[in-house]
């Protein structure tokens, strides 16, 4: 029988539901993690400049522009991590080829299963099956803020443990993971022996000046820790599809082979306007994490308004948050119901991990105007079903 | 248009104080050249000659030879595409040439993008002290061949003065011969062909790279933090400028 291997793969929820609702008329979405905002002049006139020079149409290194790859050592250097351009960094098509191709490198018959921490970003667990892998799921702490249960996370893992997976701040709920529970993640990927795939893409929308801590910067740990970053979310660029990772350069040497296969390099017209984010960008960052602050708080008010319907922990990070819907218990039907009823699109929490059952994740990184509106008919939409 | 107009302005404005800055304040000027490893480079020249109690100055990244070096020279941030904030940078950059500081150290960065470029460059300063890192294809789109790109270096090369230091990379082919004809003191350095100053048994360690520098008949052990080969030649660079500078 053929596709026996992608059976039980599936498509990303989210784009699910972002494709129902592109067939209504008038719908606001706060469903795919897109900002409002477009990319910044600065960078697309480097890609602009780029293209005029006739530099794009030709594939780059397999590993990405030489010039994207220092001043991305360059950038990271500053926040305390150390790689070699040359051999430890790779250009990827944004922070999702980035882990994908790390989970394919690192995943084998021996080692297959992946911890991934529920709620957890919804394309991990298709990513690791892509890979081979198994995904375990591992329940985040609701009551603790959905912060990390060391007891659960040690009873999932064995032998076969490849990998754990992890955004911070994590998507859905936007908790930023302290340091001390990195490191005591840090102490079981060494003594059980597995990778540490850290996801950072919100790591440039911190609010309330909570500390962020990475893994990445410790030296010792350079050789079981890969970090991805996608220019996405920061720099406003999802379309440009263009990340990278970093990693010793032992774990480079594998990863890149699968990163050569299937995609043979990063948009290069891309790797331009990535040069141009982190050369000249860093003003309109400050400006979009203002903006996601004032959005933040004011999605916030209006669940406070719905607290008869909704609970909900104040994030901390990320453009999301993770409301728990007190009323129902089955997001997928609440999501679907919500979107016709009401034309306002927002992703079950299922589609999270098992753990998000009975939530719904709302991207608050829409603009204000929205965002009121949606609420508006999210209001009436539950009132009307009392 | 108007934009073209203004742009223009500013440069020449920018290029004129850039100028009028060095005759006044006279530092002393380090000019680092070359396709790659520019900016770590720049940093150790920094840290060598803070580690000798010497002040100096560098500019974050230089981006062109136009607007980017005279911006150095004063120690300017861009006004990026605001006129307001242009006409604050010309206001300030005023101030740097008539306030009381002296120049120096400046340590620059020359960024050539296009053939000519040094010629601009070298229009606006002229160096006491020259270091070479690399010659490669990587960075350099607007130029036909290495030899163009070389070309340029060796323009830099022969506006140094008599009484100048030219550090150069020695396992770089094209960089090497730029050392030809120079009168002055020449301070080689390289992993891969003996130099005046060689790196010898490298080895990456869990929090960095370990390595022997030979420096005439003496041999000592250093350790750096950083990641790759190329901040080995940048230690090396680094050792060279506090020998000398």
């Amino acid at each position: 029988m053929p596709f026996q291997r992608t059976k039980n793969i599936n498509l990303s929820p989210i784009k699910a539901i972002e494709l129902k609702a592109s067939g209504i008329p008038d719908v606001i979405s706060l469903a795919q993690g897109i900002p409002s905002f477009d990319t910044p002049e600065v960078i697309k006139k480097a890609a602009a400049k780029a293209l005029s020079r006739g530099d794009v149409a030709k594939y780059s290194l397999t590993l990405g522009l030489p010039e994207l790859r220092e001043t991305v050592e360059e950038k990271i250097a500053k926040e305390g991590m150390f790689y070699d351009f040359e051999k430890e960094i790779l250009v990827t098509v944004g922070s999702i080829e980035a882990i994908t191709a790390s989970l394919v490198s690192a995943v084998n018959k021996e080692k297959d299963e992946v911890l991934l921490l529920s709620p957890c970003y919804t394309s991990y667990q298709e990513a690791v099956k892509v890979a081979g892998g198994k995904p375990v799921f591992v329940e985040l702490d609701e009551n603790k803020n959905w912060q990390i249960n060391f007891q659960k996370l040690e009873e999932k893992i064995n032998s076969k443990t490849a990998a754990i997976l992890f955004a911070n701040p994590n998507n859905p709920t936007g908790t930023i993971f302290p340091k001390n529970d990195l490191l005591k993640i840090a102490d079981l990927a060494l003594k059980n022996d597995f990778f540490i795939i850290l996801d950072e893409v919100y790591k440039d929308f911190i609010y309330d000046d909570i500390d962020f801590f990475t893994l990445a910067s410790k030296p010792e740990l350079r050789k079981k820790v890969i970090r991805a970053f996608s220019f996405s979310k920061a720099y406003a660029m999802t379309g440009w599809r263009i990340g990278f990772l970093h990693t010793d350069e032992d774990n480079v040497r594998e990863i890149v082979k699968v990163h050569d296969t299937m995609v043979t390099c990063a948009p290069v017209i891309s790797q331009y306007a990535a040069i141009g984010a982190f050369d000249f960008a860093d003003k309109e960052i400050e400006e979009f994490k203002k903006q996601f602050v004032v959005r933040r708080d004011l999605a916030c008010r209006h669940l406070d308004k719905l607290s008869e319907f909704l609970s909900y922990k104040k994030p901390s990070g990320s453009y999301f948050v993770f409301p728990k819907l007190l009323k129902e218990d089955d997001s997928w039907k609440f999501t679907l119901d919500l979107l016709e009823k009401a034309h306002v699109a927002v992703v079950p929490g299922v589609a999270f991990g098992p753990n998000g059952e009975g939530y719904i994740r709302i991207n608050f990184g829409r603009d204000e105007k929205d965002i009121n509106e949606a609420f508006k008919r999210i209001g009436k939409y539950l009132k009307g079903k009392k | 248009m108007i934009r073209s107009i203004s742009k223009k302005a500013v440069q020449f404005i920018l290029k004129w104080q850039a100028k009028a800055y060095i005759r006044i304040k006279r530092p002393y000027i380090i000019i680092v050249a070359g396709t790659t490893s520019r900016l770590w480079v720049k940093e150790k020249v920094v840290e060598a000659l803070k580690n000798k109690s010497l002040s100096a100055r560098s500019n974050k990244k230089n981006f062109n030879a136009e607007i980017g070096l005279p911006l150095s020279i004063l120690g300017l941030e861009s006004g990026e595409g605001d006129f307001q904030k242009w006409r604050e940078v010309i206001f300030q950059g005023f101030k740097k040439i008539l306030n009381r500081d002296s120049g120096k150290h400046l340590v620059l960065e020359a960024a050539i993008d296009h053939p000519e470029d040094m010629k601009y460059l070298l229009g606006i300063v002229r160096p006491n002290a020259v270091i070479l890192t690399t010659i490669t294809m990587i960075y350099q789109e607007n130029f036909d061949d290495l030899d163009d790109i070389q070309v340029e270096y060796k323009t830099l090369v022969e506006a140094l003065p008599q009484d100048g230091v030219l550090i150069l990379n020695n396992d770089d082919e094209r960089v090497r011969v730029l050392s030809r004809g120079y009168k002055g003191k020449v301070i080689s350095y390289g992993i891969d062909r003996p130099s005046d100053l060689n790196a010898l048994d490298i080895k990456k360690v869990v929090d960095g790279q370990e390595f022997q520098i030979v420096e005439k008949h003496e041999k000592y052990q250093r350790k750096i933090s950083r990641f790759g080969r190329h901040h080995v030649m940048a230690e090396l660079v680094k050792v060279a400028v506090e020998r000398e500078l």
